[in-house]
């Protein structure tokens, strides 16, 4: 039977995949329903409400990953299945790689889907704005670079979630509580690293008052946002490889 | 071959492996025999590369089991496969990563284990997830087969039926069955080497014809002689 690592790779990811499929229908789902209840109960400047949903399902597009990367793992020792996955012959960072995979998928399948359909309402509602909107190409790319930046950022969240789970699970007795600890520890420690590691408030600050530096700023978080879930992540594979027992 | 040398493990205050000396050579099926908590499963799961010595170190040709995890078709007690599978999924996963998996031998033993490929691994009995569990590792050609408990609260007809699907799935000569548990009537006639252990200790080990002979005893009477007296070493 052949064999690759990007079969093997495929198969991780499919499998996982199957465990977030209706967290991306519930955002989907209410994503449609809200922002479309607000456009067919509104006319004309009102619309603008349409934001309100706008922001609440994007909020629950970026939340439901962060549940899902605790549950993604954690299911593994809950069903008993990460005796075969610790038995397969794939490298940690290929396990985890595929997980990560899956819930930035999950994140982006959310989030554009939101964006999408608040896109459509909104400038259905107000054709003005995309005009404005293009007239000016900062504004696309301060939107690319902060939708960069909050992917950077849900990066850096659910590699902590994978390196306090598999610290916890080095503990027999109060494994959550650990894990809990540790997810908290490093973004601690992360504060005082990073200038600013709230990057969901910095970038609402940022949209705000938007600038050419202002923008270097958000693409420099990002890169740091970038490198530290990068060495969660290595520190996450090495706990995978070589201290986890079942 | 599998070498253990001077290993040994605890998990907390419990001593599960105490200086372990042994070796498991290709082309045998070896009984390891115990209690439970004799440390059987912690023997297997050092050999498939999921728990680590504290003491001493496990060899697979040479090298650390988990560098050859390709070699090994590791059967646990537990029910590992997720629910919501169905066999034939499990079969489609597993079959991605082992070079060794025979679709052939697959298809084979589907009709002779009674299974068939749409059976969802969350709504089958016991005894079918068993069959399915032991399916899924016989259909690979690994050197190295570990089957742990195997016929744990498994009912009399799957337990033979189980064994049968062992012997014809053995390739002698060319491969190392290791097969633990504290039920030694199913597969007395099928172990040539037998290890008893008890307490992370090995209290007897040796061929097992050998030992029948000198004895004059089935491999039962000597376990039930072996665990009654305790710490006798061959």
């Amino acid at each position: 039977m052949e064999t690759s690592k990007f079969k093997m790779f495929k198969s991780l990811y499919l499998k996982d995949l199957r465990e977030v499929r209706t967290e991306i229908l519930v955002v989907a789902a209410v994503a449609i329903i809200l922002i479309s209840w607000a456009y067919l109960k509104t006319e004309g400047s009102a619309r603008g409400i349409i934001v309100a949903p706008m922001a609440f399902a994007l909020g629950l597009a970026g939340f439901l990953p962060i549940i899902t990367s605790f549950k993604l793992l954690g299911k593994e020792w809950s069903n008993n299945t990460i005796y075969m996955m610790m038995s397969l012959p794939v490298s940690g960072s290929m396990m985890l790689g595929s997980k990560l995979a899956v819930l930035v998928t999950e994140y982006l399948a959310g989030t554009l889907m939101v964006i999408l359909t608040g896109g459509i309402a909104l400038l259905t509602s107000f054709p003005d704005i995309w005009k404005e909107f293009m007239s000016d190409p900062y504004y696309l790319k301060l939107a690319i670079a902060v939708y960069g930046a909050s992917l950077t950022g849900i990066f850096f969240i659910f590699c902590n979630s994978f390196l306090s789970q598999v610290t916890g699970k080095l503990f027999k007795k109060g494994s959550g509580l650990i894990s809990f600890l540790v997810f908290l520890g490093v973004f601690i420690i992360a504060a005082k690293l990073m200038p600013d590691t709230n990057i969901l408030l910095n970038q609402s600050q940022l949209m705000v008052s938007c600038s050419m530096q202002e923008m270097g700023a958000i693409l420099i978080k990002a890169a740091i946002d970038l490198f530290f879930a990068a060495l969660l992540f290595a520190a996450a594979v090495v706990i995978w490889e070589h201290r986890i027992e079942l | 071959m599998i070498e253990f040398r001077n290993v040994s493990k605890r998990f907390g205050p419990v001593v599960a492996l105490n200086s372990v000396n042994m070796e498991f050579s290709a082309g045998n099926i070896t009984g390891i025999f115990g209690p439970n908590g004799a440390g059987k499963s912690t023997i297997m799961k050092l050999i498939a590369g999921i728990n680590y010595p504290d003491q001493g170190n496990v060899k697979l040709d040479g090298e650390n089991p988990r560098a050859k995890r390709e070699s090994i078709a590791y059967l646990p007690e537990i029910d590992h496969l997720y629910p919501w599978w169905t066999l034939r999924q499990a079969a489609d996963f597993i079959s991605t990563f082992y070079r060794d998996w025979d679709c052939d031998r697959y298809k084979e033993l589907l009709p002779f284990l009674n299974l068939h490929e749409q059976m969802i691994m969350g709504k089958i009995s016991k005894g079918q997830r068993a069959k399915c569990k032991l399916l899924l590792v016989l259909a690979r050609k690994a050197p190295y087969l570990l089957l742990d408990e195997p016929f744990s609260g498994i009912d009399l007809l799957t337990r033979e039926e189980i064994a049968d699907a062992v012997i014809k799935g053995y390739r002698e000569g060319e491969q190392a069955i290791i097969i633990s548990t504290h039920e030694i009537d199913e597969i007395e006639s099928l172990v040539e080497k037998v290890v008893f252990i008890d307490q992370g200790r090995i209290q007897l080990s040796g061929d097992a014809e050998q030992l029948r002979m000198e004895r004059n005893k089935s491999l039962v009477e000597i376990m039930k002689e072996v665990f009654r007296h305790g710490n006798q070493q061959i």
